[in-house]
């Protein structure tokens, strides 16, 4: 064997390592066979004297740091796992049937948020009837005591009031949950991004 | 020999072998013929551990129109070879202790 073929064959069996370490490794034993014959022996001793290539690959291998190795593991697990083609044919042939799944599964979770946001609305139009309200009783309120209709400006004026409480307590409320909700939308789509990214 | 106290004594022969100058890989393993036998496949991941724990330095130089790699010892290096020597005074008493009961 010829100095370049056992550098060629030990670059086969060592380059899924990670190329720093490919090439230190080359150029060591590169070295190490010019350094030989340098000594007097000839190409295809020198080769000989330096042993099996598995045996050094493996050697090499071996004093790889652990994270590398992991690293290197999960990268072949991953190239590994493509889809087998009657899968990807099954899911071809099959997304009349898992198509309109998915389809209709979204539509309820985008109706469901929907939904929630107009009842947050609906609350809100409540906010403001309580305010029209009040603003009517005050108005009632002032008419009937100029008309001299004590009992129904009495009337108006503690429906007003009423109103006025039950509104800024509403107001209140709203205000915490409308905000709520939009923080929930927020973070809702971050894990989404986040079980995507991975 | 126990493969693991192998790789140790190898590490300390190969800086010793630099005490006296630096050198390059086929010249580790002639001058450590001698001492104790060593294969180019056996040193290269001593020397590269040696470099990444600070024990030697590399260095390029030109030869015979070819790159060759030098090897220099550091004071880390140094250390390592005299915590070695100090290492061994105790294992060699112990050493002597049980070869003394043997005998007895």
């Amino acid at each position: 064997m010829t100095k370049v073929e056992f550098l060629d064959e030990l670059k086969k069996q060592i380059a899924e390592y990670p190329s720093g370490e490919t090439e230190q490794s080359l150029e060591y034993y590169s070295e190490m066979i010019d350094d030989r014959m340098e000594d007097g022996m000839t190409e295809g001793e020198a080769v000989a004297s330096l042993g099996k290539i598995e045996d050094i690959a493996r050697q090499i291998k071996e004093e790889l740091p652990l994270a590398t190795l992991v690293k290197q593991k999960t990268k072949e697990k991953t190239h590994g796992k493509r889809l087998p083609v009657w899968a990807i044919i099954l899911l071809i042939l099959g997304f009349p049937l898992w198509g309109g799944l998915v389809i209709t599964i979204l539509a309820v979770v985008v109706s469901l948020y929907a939904v929630i946001w107009v009842i947050d609305i609906a609350l809100w139009s409540l906010v403001i009837v309580f305010a029209v309200s009040s603003l009517v009783g005050v108005i009632g309120c002032v008419l009937s005591a100029v008309h001299g209709a004590f009992g129904s400006a009495l009337f108006y004026l503690g429906a007003g009031m009423v109103c006025v409480g039950l509104g800024i307590f509403l107001f209140l409320g709203m205000r915490l949950l409308t905000k709520g909700l939009c923080h929930g939308t927020a973070w809702c789509f971050r894990q989404f991004k986040k079980a995507i990214i991975g | 020999m126990d493969i693991q106290l192998k790789r140790g004594l190898l590490e300390v022969c190969a800086l010793s072998v630099l005490l006296e100058e630096d050198s390059y890989g086929y010249k580790i393993i002639k001058d450590l013929e001698g001492c104790i036998t060593i294969s180019e496949s056996t040193l290269y991941p001593i020397l590269r551990r040696l470099e990444a724990a600070g024990a030697l330095s590399v260095y390029s130089a030109e030869h015979n129109g070819r790159l060759r790699k030098y090897y220099k010892i550091t004071d880390e290096g140094r250390k390592k070879i005299q915590d070695f020597l100090d290492e061994w005074k105790d294992i060699m008493n112990v050493y002597e202790y049980i070869e003394g009961k043997m005998k007895a």
